[in-house]
């Protein structure tokens, strides 16, 4: 073979990804797959006892508050993040001078961890000195936004704190979009008399519907995986009430020590993210058969 | 073209600002609470500005704030957290480098189908590696060390240095690998003579990307870190968290704020990198 | 003889690029491997240069198989379409980096770099980099690398698309020049004919992955092996007419509709018809005359037909016949160029055309290689001669 010299050298250096992919990912993942139909308590142990762990979680009531409160945090996250995010690279599209401060100001919370996000959040919805505390001394006594510790409403504070940070990165998207999008149609629209915000909301967006799935998609995993910032700001309270399958997984692996369980939540995370993906994938089909 | 400042400008403007208030308003908080004796803090509002300016909470912070363990300030963390985010950094980015131009310039098909499998791979969600990892470091004697973490985030940095090194080096023309093969220059020899030299742009990329995530790692540092030696975003969650008598927020903030700093100043020295590799990180479909 | 590739043949994924591929390049000689975008010309070329792996025949330089051999053991040397100067360095590292992989000492390097860089007239861009170069001299310094390597076979694929028209002609003479002086083999790719035309000794015009002819431009240029060959090369396009052979006396003649000619003096192969079938008769514009004078043989068809359209190209003009639903074009100076309708009378100069079977596209003449000697320019002397003293 030619070159086979310089083709063994490149074969040779894949190796540490090929241990990399094959046994610390699919491996793992696997391996944690197969843990959830087992017997696992405090070790894994590798007694099968087919769908048990499964029965067990989907009849435990946090589990589902955990589940749905993932869907109510996702959908208010993604619809927030997109919403705002393109509200704001549109904004910004329109400013001749000062894009470079406001847009730092938009983004520096994405370069925070999502532990310090929920630690600064949780310091300003504190009840007691917390944003409450201002409106109250500013004279509405009766006011309440004490939500952290509601159990009703302690899952929407992790939104505010997630869409603090993750705003940021969805409106560079945009606004890269925006930007691409040929100077020509402006000046086509601009000459039959459109006004600017239709021209932003029937030409321009829809022309970035692929970075609106691309975000959409990206946002999804990211709430799917939220862990950091749930601890941080409620550690999943109070109580349970605003605990996310990313939590349930690490309590049970390491607080409550049922890894058969904890693996079996984990699956189905996945089994979430597989399902987020699908009309993706759907939708990439059609483009390419079309 | 004359600015007009019509009354759509102004409107323009004071939605921003607004938001801007909307983003700028925790940091501000923080800030200025971090700077506020005990006293000030329990009884002004949050956004109250120090009346009795001092830098105590930092110090405390620094030095004596408490974890579940004891008192030996945020210092001890915040070093550990260097100790592992840089050699890890460091490795991932190598090999991810070497990765990248294997399969960029050397293709084969099993190259690329690895490189699928690693991409799809990069979405699982950690927690589904816990059990396995624990049990693979116990049997290798680094559970909760130093290299047990540094393991880890080399081998976990691994998928986003490849994609990062690979689509960037896709990029550069193959007919300059093609043109060293003629001259008679080997694997390694074209990678250090003509690849690298071409890569200082993406290697910044890397280097911020690569060290945030480590740095603002939270759920390895938990699971695997040695809680003396645990990395900052475990060691500032449990500090604020421990509570122990009266709760010195101050100090907890300043310890909070403290932890924000090095990836803020990186975004705030480097921001325009930082947002070309999210963007490419982003964009990777 | 510096190259033979034997019965060449390559494979992308069940896609067959390169078939059947047999040449023989002399030692001095200018190759240019001539051909539309994808036929696969450039992929030969990689071949040769080692950069692509043949999926059957062999490939000898000198004597020597290299089919299975690393493309820095060949001794050839390359100078791609992009010139793929290295960014990062300088250009005299640029040029040395080939001397700099095989362990060349620095001083015998350093030489080796000024020899060159005299000959080709950039001794003062040695310490810029690549990005600060202009196209003209950036190819320069790809040839220069190419140069030191003191290689058996130089290769250039499409070294002049990326230069503007003045610079395309300067460079065309320089490389002429430049083989003169080195007397060594040069491999062109080009999908070019003029370039083909102008530096080639031997030119193999390339479709769909095989040679379709392989001679010298003269050859390609008056005897065409087939349609494609015939319809590829020439700028003014050679006319192609419809019409069939009869074979109703001891002449074969061509015939047209009511027109017909004998085709006495036309240089049949073995490919003599036997029977009477459909050809196709080529003739080049040039060979239509407007007056009896400028015919060489005795042999020519005269036709009067009407102009069907003109245009002008400055001091010439193309004018367009209609023979029997035909269009075929002439050329004529500007000042004399007919109306349209106008009748005309038209001799071709049948000794000048070529018949090709209407089905296969096949030359119905000798083929070379069969004895025959290569055409050359002498054998067209004579020709040249007339065309000039009419223009």
């Amino acid at each position: 073979m030619l070159n086979s010299r310089n083709k063994v050298k490149a074969a040779l250096v894949l190796i540490p990804t090929v241990i990399v992919v094959f046994y610390f990912i699919w491996g793992f993942a696997v391996y944690t797959a197969f843990l959830s139909f087992t017997k696992s308590r405090f070790l894994p142990n590798h007694e099968i006892i087919g769908f048990d762990n499964y029965i067990l979680l989907f009849a435990n009531d946090r589990w589902w508050v955990a589940y749905s409160n993932m869907f109510i945090f996702g959908a208010l996250y993604i619809g927030g993040c997109i919403i705002l995010g393109a509200l704001l690279a549109v904004l910004l599209d329109r400013l001749t001078k000062g894009e470079t401060l406001f847009r730092t100001i938009f983004l520096y919370p994405m370069s925070l961890s999502l532990v310090v996000t929920g630690l600064a959040w949780q310091w300003i919805l504190n009840p007691t000195s917390g944003i409450q505390q201002i409106v109250r001394t500013a004279g509405w006594d009766e006011f309440n936004f004490n939500w952290v510790a509601s159990s009703d409403f302690a899952i929407y504070t992790i939104v505010f704190a997630a869409l603090w940070n993750g705003t940021g990165l969805i409106m560079i998207l945009f606004l890269a979009g925006i930007k691409s999008i040929d100077d020509e149609i402006w000046k086509a629209a601009r000459i039959d008399q459109i006004p600017v915000w239709r021209i932003y909301f029937n030409i321009i967006l829809p022309q970035l519907r692929t970075v609106l799935l691309t975000a959409v998609m990206l946002l999804g995993f990211q709430v799917v995986r939220s862990f950091d910032v749930v601890v941080a700001l409620t550690n999943g309270g109070p109580g349970y009430a605003s605990d996310v399958p990313a939590r349930y997984v690490f309590e049970y692996f390491f607080q409550r020590s049922k890894i058969g369980q904890g693996a079996a939540a984990a699956v189905m995370m996945v089994m979430t993210m597989i399902l987020i993906v699908l009309p993706y994938l759907y939708y990439e089909i059609r483009r390419k058969e079309i | 073209m004359i600015r007009r400042y019509t009354y759509k400008t102004a409107l323009l403007y004071s939605a921003l600002v607004v938001s801007a208030l909307f983003f700028l308003a925790p940091i501000y908080v923080m800030l200025v609470a971090s700077f506020k004796p005990l006293n000030e803090v329990r009884e002004t509002s949050i956004i109250a500005f120090p009346q009795n300016w001092t830098i105590e909470p930092w110090l405390k912070a620094w030095s004596s704030a408490c974890s579940s363990l004891d008192c030996m300030g945020i210092k001890p963390f915040f070093l550990a957290t260097f100790e592992i985010a840089i050699p890890a950094m460091i490795l991932a980015i190598f090999i991810g480098a070497m990765n990248g131009y294997v399969m960029a310039k050397w293709r084969a098909k099993w190259a690329d189908v690895l490189f699928g499998l690693l991409l799809i791979g990069s979405f699982v969600p950690l927690q589904l590696f816990l059990i396995p990892l624990a049990v693979t470091l116990r049997e290798l004697n680094i559970y909760g060390t130093t290299t047990g973490l540094i393991l880890i985030h080399t081998i976990y940095g691994i998928p986003l240095t490849t994609m990062l090194f690979r689509n960037f080096y896709i990029t550069l023309p193959n007919e300059l690998v093609q043109a060293a093969v003629m001259d008679g220059a080997g694997f390694f020899k074209i990678f250090f003579s003509v690849i690298l030299p071409l890569s200082p742009a993406i290697f910044i990329v890397a280097v911020i990307l690569v060290f945030s995530g480590i740095y603002n790692d939270f759920l390895f540092a938990l699971t695997f870190g040695d809680t003396s030696k645990r990395p900052i975003m475990a060691a500032v969650q449990n500090i604020v968290s421990s509570s122990y008598g009266i709760k010195e927020h101050n100090m907890n903030i300043a310890a909070v704020v403290i932890a924000a700093l090095p990836t803020l100043l990186l975004f705030l020295v480097a921001g325009k990198f930082f947002v070309r590799g999210l963007m490419q990180g982003a964009v990777k479909g | 003889m510096t190259l033979k590739l034997n019965n060449i043949g390559k494979s992308f994924d069940k896609v067959e690029v390169l078939r059947n591929i047999s040449l023989e390049v002399e030692e001095g000689d200018f190759l240019v491997l001539l051909g539309g975008s994808g036929c696969g010309k450039s992929t030969l070329l990689n071949c040769i240069a080692g950069l692509e792996e043949v999926s059957s025949g062999t490939i000898e330089i000198k004597g020597r198989n290299v089919t299975m051999v690393d493309p820095a053991d060949r001794n050839v040397a390359m100078v791609f379409q992009s010139y793929a100067l290295y960014p990062t360095m300088s250009v005299s590292r640029n040029i040395s980096f080939g001397l700099e992989c095989k362990g060349v000492s620095k001083v015998e390097r350093s030489k080796a770099v000024n020899r060159i860089s005299k000959l080709l007239q950039i001794e003062e861009l040695l310490d810029r980099k690549p990005s600060q170069l202009s196209g003209g001299q950036r190819q320069r310094v790809a040839i220069g690398r190419a140069l030191v390597r003191d290689p058996d076979i130089f290769l250039l694929d499409e070294p002049m698309s990326n230069l503007d028209a003045n610079l395309r002609n300067q460079m065309r003479s320089e490389l002429r020049e430049l083989h003169g002086k080195l007397n060594r083999t040069f491999i062109l790719v080009t999908h070019d004919q003029i370039e083909a035309m102008s530096m080639a000794t031997k030119v193999a015009v390339l479709d769909q992955g095989y040679v379709q002819q392989f001679g010298t431009p003269y050859e390609i240029y008056y005897r065409p092996q087939n349609k494609f060959v015939a319809e590829f090369i020439g700028l003014n396009k050679m006319n192609f007419l419809e019409g069939e052979i009869r074979l109703t006396s001891e002449v074969p003649f061509f015939c047209k509709g009511s027109h017909k000619v004998p085709l006495t003096g036309y240089e049949f192969s073995e490919n003599y018809p036997s029977d009477s079938r459909p050809v196709i008769m080529g003739i080049r514009p040039e060979n239509i005359y407007r007056s009896k004078d400028r015919l060489e043989g005795d042999v020519f068809l005269e036709v009067k037909l009407p102009v069907s359209r003109s245009e002008l190209t400055g001091g010439d003009a193309q004018v367009w016949f209609d023979f029997e639903g035909q269009e075929i074009a002439s050329r004529f100076r500007s000042s004399r160029t007919p109306d349209i309708g106008t009748l005309t009378t038209l001799f071709l100069d049948v000794r000048h055309a070529s018949l090709f079977d209407a089905k296969t596209g096949e030359r119905l003449w000798r083929k070379p290689g069969a004895g025959t000697d290569l055409l050359t320019k002498s054998h067209f002397k004579r020709s040249n001669k007339q065309e000039l003293k009419e223009s």
